[in-house]
C-alpha cells in the first residue's frame, strides 16, 4: 500500500513537473531545411524557453508538404523554414549555400526576436562564413551544425526626457525641498560692494576755481 | 609743417574712410543676390477659376487647385494676391465667391466649411464636422444664402446651415446616406440638395435624388427621385438657376433624342425639348445622340437674369455649339428656350463667364458679361480663341503662339474683363495658366504651375567652364575636338574671352557676367519668358551650377539651373494627347567632360489611359529625344510595382540600366514570383546585366498597408535565352526571404532604397579618450514603421534587404500616425531619424520625475554601431548581409517644436563635413539642424572633459528652432514634400532643394566655408599689397646693396 502511495505521489510530481515545464515553454519552432535543393525536411526543433534550446532530430524527417509560405527555391541558397507550433506562423530564411563549403560542423545561430509580451516577432538566421565562398570544396552532405540561439526582445523606444533630477536627501530618502532663490544683491554682494567703494573713494578731487593748467 | 601734418592726417582719414566705405559696399555681395537661393511660389493646377470683383474697384481671380490651395491672383499680371494652403489630405471640393467673401468646402472624412475675406485671404469664420461613420465619399457641396451672410453645406452625412454668429450649426439635417449629395440649389425659402441616389434592389438604375429643405427650420419639405439613368457630372445634364424663373435641371437620356426639363420641387418633368427647336436646324437622330450640355453660368446662384446653357452637337461630321436661353414668352406667360448664339467648335475647349456682378457693379463696359469662349488649336503651335455673346459672329477673337511640346494642349478656358477689355484665361494640361488678350500672339501674363506637381528630381552635373569653348564646338561639330591643336586654341580663346569679360565687369568688383539670372528673366518679354532660354550646358568651377531635372505628375519634365532657377529646357510627355504621370527621374548617363556623348535622363511614369508603365529617354542638356526617329514615350505594356537603377551599363547606349519589377494581381493570387524587366532591353544589355559580379536583390510589399515583405534575387537567363532576348522579355526572380509582420500590424512606410552605398569618410566615431566607436554601415538597411492594431502605437524595424534579417526593433506605444500627423523617416550612414506624434504622459522611472506630459511631435534618432565597446570591430574583411552582426543601437528622443512635412540630409562630396539634418516644416520653413544637435550620445548631465572633447553638448529635450538655422530665410516655402541634396566640388558646401507646392533652392555649408575664401575677402587689396611689396623690394634693393658695399669698404 505504501509502495503504491509512493508511486502515485511520484507520478503526480512528474505530472506537475511536466505541466510546469510545458508552461515555461513559450513556443516550439520546427526547423526545416533544404540541404537537398528543392526538398525541405525537418532537421530539428527550436524550443523557446529561457534559454532557447535547439534539439536536432536523430533521423531525417519527412519532406514538408503543408507550407503556407512560399519557400525559397533558389538552388544556390541554403534555406531554413521555421514553423511555430503555437501560432502557425512561419519564417523562411536563406543564405548562400557556399557559406557552408568545406565545413563539417559549421556554426549556426538563431536570433529569436520576441515582443514585450513574449510574442514571437521574427527569427534571424546565420550560418557558416562568407570566407568559405572562396573555397571550391562542395558542402558536406549532412553537416552537424554547431547550433546556438539568442533571444532579442523588442524594447520600448525612447521618449523625450522632460525631466529634472530629483534632489534626494540621503539621510531620509525623501526629496529635498528646493532652496529658495536668492536675490541678485545677496548672490553678488561681494562684487558689488568693492566696486561701489572704489567709485566712492577713488574719485578725483574737484578742482579749485580759478586754477589753470600748465 | 603743422599744416602739412594736418593735411597728411586728413588724407589718411579720407583714405581710411573710403576703404571703410568700400568694405561696406563689398559687404552687400550683389553678385549673390538671388543666386545662392531662389524661390518659386506656386499654387498648382487650378480645378476651378472664378474671376470676380470683390469690391467696387478690385478684381481677383479666385482659384482652387489640385494641390489643395486656395488662391487669389491679380488679373492684370497673374501675381499671387494671397494663398491658403490646406492640408495634404484635405482636397477643396467647392468654391463660391460672394460680396467680398470666399466660401470653401474641404476635407474627406472630416469636412471643413470656411469663409475667407476676399481681399486679404484671412479667415472670417469656419466650421468643422468631425468624421462621420455614414459619410459617403464624393458627397460635399456648399452655397451662400443670398442676403444673409449665412451658408448651407453638405458636410459628412448632414446638411447644415451655418452662420458667422455662432460656432454650431443653426440647424442640422441628417441625410441618412441614401445618396451622394454634390449640389445645393438655394431658392428663396427652401434649398434643394441634389445627388446620386444609392442604387437599391428595387431601383438598380442610377437616378438623381432631391431633398427640399426649409431654410429657416431645416425641416424636409419633400424628398423624391427623378431623371432615370442620370448621374451628377454627366455631360448630358445641366442645372439652370434663376431668381425670376426658378431652378431647373435639363438632361437627355443616353439613347434618347429628347431633352427633359425638370423644375426642382416638381415630381415629374415639366416639359420636353427637341433639338430642332434649340438649334433651328433639322438633325438626323444619330446626330442628336451626340449632343452634350455645358453650364454657362459658373456661379448660377448669382444669376438674376435669363438662365443659359450651351449645347454641342455633330452635324455632317462638324462640331457645332449653340447657346440656349430660357425666357418667358410674352403672350402665353410660358417659359420657352431660344438659341442666342451658334458657332462651329471643332476640337474646341469651351468656357464661359456667366458672372452676375455684385450689387452696384453689374455693368462692365459695353460688353456683355455673359460670354462663351471657344479655344481651339489652329496650327501645330498656336491656339485661337473666339468670344461669343450672341449671334454667329464672335465679339472678340485672338491667338496665342506657344510650344505645345512644352506646355501641352489647352484643357480649360475662362473669359473675363479688365477695364472693359476682354481677357481669356487658358489652362493647359502641362500646368500653364495664361491670360490672353486681343491683338497679341503672346499672353498678357502667364504662370507655369507644372512644377507644383513635381514627383521626383535628379541633379545633373555640368561641365566646368574652362571647357565651355570645347562644348560649344562639340555642339556644332564634335570632330574638331579630335585635334589637340584645336583643343589648345579653343581653350586659349575661351581663356581670353573670360579674361576680357572679367576686365569689362570691373575685375569682378561690380558683379560677374552671368548667364540669364532671375533679374534677367524679369527683363525678358512675356513671349520670351514662355520659351525656355537657350540650354545651359556649362557649369562653374565649384559645381554650384547644376541642372535640377524635375518630373511632374502633369507630364512635364523641366531642367532648371540651380543658379537663379532659370529654366534650361522643358518637355511635355503625353501619350495620345493625354499627359503621362511621371513618377521617377533617373540620370542614366552622366555628363563626361571629354566624351562626345550627351548626358541622358530617363523618365519613368504611368500612362493615364492604360495605367501601363511608360519610359522616355531625353538628352539631359537639351531635353531633346535621343532618337528622333522613334516614339518619345514608350509604353512597356505592363504595370511596374517598383523601379530602381541597376549597377550595370548598356553597352550600346552607354546608359545605366533600370530594373522594373512586375508583379500583377494574377501573379500574386497564384503566389508566383515577380519578374524583372530591364531598360533598355536588348540581348547586349541582358548580357551586361548578367556580367555583374554581385547578384541583384529587390523586395516587394513595402507599400503602405502591407503585412508581408518579401525579398527576391534576379536570376539570369541561360545563354541561349540571352541570345534570343526580345524587348518584352523578362528575367525571373527567386524568392529569398519573407518577413511577416506580427499579427495586427500593418506597414506605414519604408525608407527608400539607398541606390548603393553612400561614401563614408569616417568609419568610426573618435571618442574623447581617442578610442573609436565603429559605425555599423550597411548599404542594404531599410527602416520599416508599422501601425500596431487599433490600440495605437507604432513599431520600428530595421531590416536587411538582402537577407531579410531583423537587426533591431522598438515600439512607441503612445505614438499616433494619421493623415495630419504623418510618420517621417530618413537614413544617413549609420543614423536613422524619424518623427511621429506622441500622445499623453509617460511613466515615471527611477530617480527622475517628469515635469510635464510629453504630448507633441517627437523626433527619435538612432545611431547604429558595430559594438557597444570602443575599439571593438568586426574582423571580417568583407561586409556580408548574411553574417551575424547585430548593431548596437544608441537612441534618443527630442521634442520637435513644429511638425515636419519632409526630412532630408545634406550631402557633400566626400562626406567629411558634418551634416545638417533638414526639416521641411509645416510653417513653410526649411530648417537645417546640425548633426550634433541630434546626437543620441548627448549626455544627460554636464558633459565630462572627454565628452567636451568629443563635441557633445548636454541633452535638452526640445529641439531649438534657431531662426539663424532657417535656410529659407524670409521665404514662405509652402507644402514641402521632399528635400534633395547634392554635393559640390567644395567639400564644405552642399546644394539643397526643397519641393512640393513651392520650389526652393539654396546652398549650405554645415561645417562653415573652410575651403573657400570669405566673400568679404578683397582680392584688390591682395593685389595692391603684393604690388606695394614688389615696389618696396625694387626700391629698397639698391639701397641695401649700396649699404652692404659700403660696409665692405669700411
Amino acid at each position: 500500500m505504501r509502495v503504491l502511495n509512493r508511486s502515485v505521489a511520484l507520478l503526480l510530481l512528474c505530472s506537475l513537473a511536466c505541466v510546469v515545464a510545458e508552461s515555461l515553454v513559450l513556443d516550439t519552432l520546427r526547423v526545416y531545411d533544404n540541404l537537398n535543393p528543392g526538398i525541405y525536411t525537418q532537421r530539428g526543433e527550436l524550443i523557446l524557453t529561457d534559454p532557447v534550446q535547439y534539439s536536432s532530430l536523430a533521423i531525417q524527417g519527412s519532406p514538408i508538404v503543408d507550407a503556407d509560405t512560399k519557400l525559397p527555391e533558389d538552388p544556390s541558397m541554403y534555406a531554413v523554414l521555421l514553423k511555430s507550433q503555437k501560432t502557425d506562423s512561419q519564417f523562411a530564411l536563406s543564405l548562400p549555400r557556399c557559406r557552408l563549403n568545406g565545413e563539417r560542423k559549421p556554426k549556426e545561430t538563431f536570433v529569436v526576436h520576441m515582443g514585450q509580451d513574449d510574442s514571437l516577432l521574427h527569427v534571424h538566421y546565420s550560418a557558416g562564413s562568407s570566407e568559405n565562398c572562396k573555397n571550391t570544396q562542395i558542402p558536406v552532405e549532412s553537416p552537424a551544425f554547431s547550433t546556438s540561439a539568442v533571444v532579442k526582445r523588442r524594447v520600448q523606444g525612447p521618449t523625450p526626457e522632460l525631466a529634472m533630477a530629483a534632489n534626494i536627501d540621503l539621510s531620509t530618502g525623501k526629496e529635498k525641498e528646493p532652496e529658495p532663490q536668492k536675490s541678485f544683491l545677496v548672490k553678488y554682494w561681494y562684487y558689488i560692494v568693492p566696486i561701489v567703494l572704489l567709485l566712492m573713494l577713488g574719485g578725483e578731487e574737484p578742482q579749485q576755481e580759478g586754477n589753470t593748467r600748465r | 609743417m603743422l599744416s602739412s601734418i594736418s593735411l597728411s592726417k586728413a588724407a589718411l582719414s579720407v583714405t581710411l574712410a573710403l576703404s571703410g566705405l568700400s568694405s561696406v559696399a563689398f559687404g552687400l555681395f550683389p553678385d549673390e543676390a538671388g543666386r545662392i537661393d531662389w524661390h518659386r511660389a506656386q499654387i498648382g493646377a487650378p480645378t476651378k477659376l472664378i474671376p470676380y470683383m470683390f469690391n467696387a474697384t478690385n478684381m481677383g481671380i479666385f482659384a482652387i487647385t489640385s494641390r489643395n490651395t486656395l488662391a487669389s491672383l491679380d488679373p492684370s499680371n497673374g501675381e499671387i494676391f494671397w494663398r491658403q494652403v490646406f492640408d495634404s489630405d484635405e482636397p477643396i471640393k467647392a468654391l463660391r465667391v460672394r460680396d467680398g467673401l470666399v466660401l470653401t468646402l474641404s476635407g474627406n472624412s472630416e469636412s471643413h466649411v470656411r469663409v475667407w475675406d476676399a481681399s486679404s485671404g484671412s479667415l472670417a469664420w469656419g466650421f468643422s464636422q468631425p468624421p462621420d461613420a455614414n459619410f459617403r465619399r464624393g458627397s460635399g457641396a456648399a452655397e451662400f444664402i443670398e442676403g444673409s451672410g449665412d451658408a448651407v453645406a453638405v458636410v459628412g452625412d448632414s446638411f447644415v446651415r451655418l452662420t458667422p454668429e455662432q460656432n454650431t450649426p443653426v440647424w442640422e439635417l441628417p441625410l441618412n446616406a441614401t445618396a451622394s449629395y454634390k449640389r445645393i440649389v438655394v431658392g428663396e425659402k427652401t434649398a434643394f440638395v441634389v445627388g446620386d441616389a444609392r442604387p437599391t434592389k428595387k431601383k438598380p438604375q442610377s437616378r438623381l435624388q432631391v431633398v427640399e429643405v426649409d431654410l429657416e427650420t431645416g425641416a424636409v419639405v419633400q424628398k423624391y427621385q427623378f431623371a432615370n439613368e442620370q448621374a451628377m457630372g454627366s455631360d448630358r445634364l445641366v442645372f439652370l438657376q434663376s431668381k425670376e424663373y426658378g431652378n431647373y435641371v435639363v438632361w437627355r437620356e443616353k439613347k434618347s433624342i429628347v431633352w427633359f426639363v425638370h423644375r426642382l420641387g416638381m415630381h415629374e418633368p415639366e416639359w420636353e425639348l427637341y433639338h430642332a427647336k434649340l438649334v433651328q436646324v433639322e438633325l438626323m437622330p444619330e446626330d442628336m445622340l451626340t449632343s452634350t450640355l455645358h453650364e454657362v453660368d459658373f456661379d448660377p446662384a448669382l444669376n438674376q437674369d435669363l438662365p443659359r446653357f450651351a449645347m454641342t452637337y455633330q452635324k455632317d461630321g462638324k462640331t457645332k455649339t449653340v447657346v440656349v436661353e430660357m425666357f418667358l414668352k410674352g403672350d402665353s406667360q410660358q417659359l420657352e428656350m431660344r438659341k442666342v448664339a451658334g458657332f462651329r467648335s471643332d476640337g474646341a475647349v469651351l468656357g464661359s463667364c456667366g458672372i452676375a456682378w455684385p450689387k452696384g457693379h453689374k455693368a462692365v463696359g459695353a460688353h456683355s458679361e455673359r460670354a462663351v469662349v471657344a479655344v481651339r488649336s489652329s496650327a501645330a503651335d498656336d491656339v485661337s480663341w473666339r468670344l461669343y455673346t450672341d449671334g454667329k459672329t464672335p465679339m472678340h477673337m485672338g491667338k496665342l503662339v506657344y510650344d505645345r511640346d512644352t506646355y501641352g494642349p489647352v484643357v480649360s478656358a475662362v473669359p473675363y474683363y479688365v477695364d472693359s477689355e476682354p481677357r481669356v484665361l487658358i489652362q493647359t494640361s502641362g500646368g500653364l495658366l495664361a491670360a490672353l488678350a486681343q491683338g497679341s500672339n503672346a499672353p498678357v501674363w502667364f504662370r507655369d504651375e507644372s512644377l507644383a506637381h513635381a514627383a521626383d528630381m535628379a541633379f545633373l552635373e555640368l561641365a566646368a567652364p574652362v571647357s565651355s569653348a570645347e562644348y560649344a564646338a562639340k555642339a556644332t561639330d564634335p570632330s574638331v575636338l579630335g585635334s589637340p591643336v584645336t583643343r589648345f586654341i579653343l581653350r586659349w580663346v575661351e581663356t581670353l574671352r573670360s579674361t576680357a569679360s572679367w576686365v569689362t565687369t570691373g575685375f569682378g568688383i561690380f558683379g560677374p557676367a552671368s548667364d540669364a539670372s532671375a533679374s534677367g528673366e524679369a527683363a525678358r518679354s512675356v513671349a520670351e519668358q514662355m520659351k525656355p532660354s537657350s540650354p545651359i550646358v556649362v557649369g562653374d568651377h565649384f559645381g554650384f551650377r547644376k541642372l535640377s531635372i524635375l518630373g511632374t505628375s502633369t507630364g512635364v519634365v523641366a531642367a532648371l539651373s540651380t543658379q537663379g532657377g532659370v529654366r534650361s529646357w522643358t518637355r511635355f510627355l503625353a501619350e495620345n494627347g493625354t499627359a503621362v504621370s511621371i513618377e521617377n527621374v533617373f540620370v542614366t548617363r552622366a555628363n563626361q567632360a571629354m566624351s562626345s556623348s550627351a548626358p541622358l535622363v530617363t523618365v519613368v511614369g504611368r500612362s493615364q489611359i492604360t495605367g501601363n508603365t511608360v519610359v522616355a529617354t531625353l538628352n539631359a542638356l537639351t531635353g531633346e529625344p535621343v532618337d528622333s526617329g522613334s516614339q518619345l514615350v514608350v509604353d512597356l505594356g505592363r504595370r511596374h510595382a517598383k523601379v530602381f537603377g541597376l549597377p550595370a551599363v548598356d553597352p550600346e547606349s552607354n546608359q545605366q540600366l533600370l530594373g522594373f519589377v512586375y508583379h500583377d494581381k494574377q501573379q500574386q493570387q497564384q503566389q508566383q514570383n515577380p519578374q524583372l524587366g530591364i531598360w533598355p532591353s536588348s540581348a547586349r544589355a541582358v548580357r551586361a546585366f548578367c556580367g555583374i559580379s554581385q547578384p541583384v536583390f529587390f523586395d516587394l510589399g513595402d507599400g503602405s498597408g502591407s503585412t508581408q515583405i518579401s525579398g527576391y534575387r534576379a536570376l539570369c537567363p541561360k545563354d541561349a535565352d540571352r541570345d534570343a532576348w526580345a524587348q518584352d522579355s523578362l528575367l525571373s526572380a527567386a524568392s529569398e526571404w519573407v518577413f511577416d509582420l506580427p499579427a495586427g500590424e500593418t506597414l506605414i512606410s519604408a525608407t527608400d532604397y539607398q541606390h548603393g552605398a553612400q561614401s563614408t569618410a569616417l568609419l568610426g566615431r573618435v571618442l574623447g579618450d581617442r578610442s573609436v566607436l565603429y559605425k555599423y554601415l550597411n548599404p542594404h538597411l531599410v527602416t520599416l514603421a508599422t501601425r500596431i492594431g487599433d490600440s495605437g502605437g507604432i513599431a520600428i524595424y530595421l531590416i536587411d534587404r538582402v537577407s531579410g534579417a531583423l537587426l533591431y526593433s522598438t515600439v512607441h506605444a503612445n505614438a499616433r500616425v494619421t493623415g495630419k500627423q504623418p510618420f517621417l523617416a530618413i537614413q544617413s550612414e549609420n543614423r536613422v531619424i524619424y518623427q511621429f506624434w506622441q500622445e499623453g504622459a509617460l511613466e515615471v522611472s527611477g530617480a527622475k520625475r517628469h515635469s510635464e506630459a510629453v504630448r507633441g511631435f517627437v523626433t527619435v534618432v538612432a545611431d547604429l554601431y558595430e559594438s557597444s565597446k570602443p575599439d571593438d570591430r568586426d574582423q571580417s574583411r568583407v561586409f556580408s548581409s548574411y553574417d551575424l552582426l547585430l548593431p548596437h543601437v544608441i537612441t534618443s528622443a527630442y521634442v520637435s517644436p513644429e511638425p515636419a512635412t519632409a526630412l532630408g540630409v545634406t550631402r557633400t562630396g566626400s562626406n567629411i563635413s558634418t551634416r545638417d539634418v533638414l526639416f521641411g516644416l509645416a510653417s513653410n520653413k526649411l530648417l537645417g539642424l546640425p548633426d550634433q544637435m541630434l546626437d543620441p550620445r548627448r549626455p544627460r548631465n554636464a558633459p565630462t572633459k572627454d565628452e567636451q572633447a568629443e563635441g557633445l553638448v548636454q541633452y535638452a529635450a526640445p529641439l531649438v528652432l534657431d531662426p539663424k538655422r532657417v535656410l529659407s530665410h524670409y521665404n514662405s516655402v509652402a507644402g514641402i514634400r521632399r528635400i534633395a541634396s547634392a554635393p559640390t566640388h567644395l567639400e564644405s558646401t552642399a546644394l539643397v532643394s526643397a519641393y512640393g507646392l513651392d520650389l526652393f533652392f539654396t546652398r549650405t555649408s554645415p561645417s562653415g566655408t573652410f575651403d573657400q575664401l570669405s566673400p568679404s575677402f578683397s582680392k584688390v587689396n591682395l593685389v595692391v599689397t603684393t604690388m606695394a611689396l614688389v615696389v618696396g623690394c625694387l626700391l629698397g634693393g639698391p639701397m641695401v646693396r649700396r649699404k652692404l658695399t659700403n660696409q665692405a669698404w669700411a
